[in-house]
């Protein structure tokens, strides 16, 4: 069972622009923490980068040129961050979030030998976002 | 900064990964913006740097480095030139200069100087611009000169 994070540490990122922040379950759990702590060095370092150059791309209003992209087929608005790009040596990791603002809310992360998004992992992806969606609208 | 990212760059592996995604990915992300923007493809930025379209579609992808002669020649290309200008760390947690001295005063000199530019001429400008249009008249010959 992984351990569940304290109270207040659900930021993956925080940079001067932008936070990468992760949802909660309503059992308490974070399932985009819970993947962070299941990377390795280079999955973390990887992952670290990739939300800096998201940051550099939404504040200056570069292209995401396929970093961060419309989940096809979301009906919650599910954007899919590639922190390795397509066609890069695998694995893949990938990170299902939700944008308000300056904040990019993680549903789900996962780790992938494929490139292409699998429809349980969208669905996953789809059920905790509702899940916090509703707890949000109920505070 | 959080915690969890704070100790995360503590770690001298994973700062390193991070420095090295960071320029690899940044370089990469930025020649694909800039294809996007100026609607090129990558078949036609094959055509003029002379390299196959795989070629690009590999540079494109961060599974490769680019060498700065690459970088180079995709600026060329794209008519941008690509700067290389270091920046001092705001911390340099899990670098091996962690110690160092303060980075040299000519660093800060390499940045390029704060510009101010107007994104639009105001309105009391633009109303100024035309009450003090000058009257023209135009000369038999074709000249104009103002009246």
């Amino acid at each position: 069972m992984p351990k569940l994070a304290a109270d207040g540490d659900d930021v993956l990122y925080e940079g001067d622009w932008l936070t990468i922040r992760a949802m909660r379950r309503r059992n308490g759990h974070m399932p985009a923490v819970e993947w962070w702590q299941s990377l390795d060095n280079r999955g973390k370092g990887q992952f670290l980068a990739a939300a800096k150059i998201v940051e550099n791309t939404l504040q200056r209003g570069r292209p995401p040129a396929g970093r961060l992209d419309k989940v096809a087929g979301s009906k919650v608005g599910l954007l899919e961050l590639r922190v390795t790009m397509s066609g890069a040596t695998p694995p893949h990791l990938r990170l299902l979030v939700l944008r308000q603002g300056r904040t990019l809310w993680a549903a789900y992360g996962f780790t992938k030998q494929k490139n292409h998004l699998e429809k349980k992992e969208l669905k996953l992806g789809e059920r905790i976002a509702r899940e916090w969606r509703e707890e949000e609208n109920r505070r | 900064m959080s915690e969890r990212m704070r100790d995360a760059l503590r770690n001298p592996e994973i700062r390193r990964v991070f420095e090295e995604e960071l320029l690899v990915g940044e370089a990469t992300d930025t020649v694909a913006g800039l294809l996007e923007s100026l609607g090129i493809s990558q078949r036609e930025l094959a055509s003029r740097l002379g390299v196959t379209p795989a070629r690009i579609s590999q540079v494109l992808s961060g599974k490769e480095n680019l060498t700065l002669r690459s970088l180079g020649a995709l600026g060329w290309a794209l008519g941008v030139r690509f700067e290389l200008r270091p920046v001092a760390m705001r911390d340099r947690l899990g670098t091996p200069a962690s110690d160092d001295p303060p980075p040299p005063p000519w660093l800060d000199r390499l940045q390029p100087p704060a510009q101010f530019t107007y994104s639009s001429i105001s309105m009391p400008q633009a109303g100024r611009l035309r009450r003090t249009r000058p009257k023209l008249r135009v000369l038999g010959s074709g000249e104009v000169k103002a009246a």
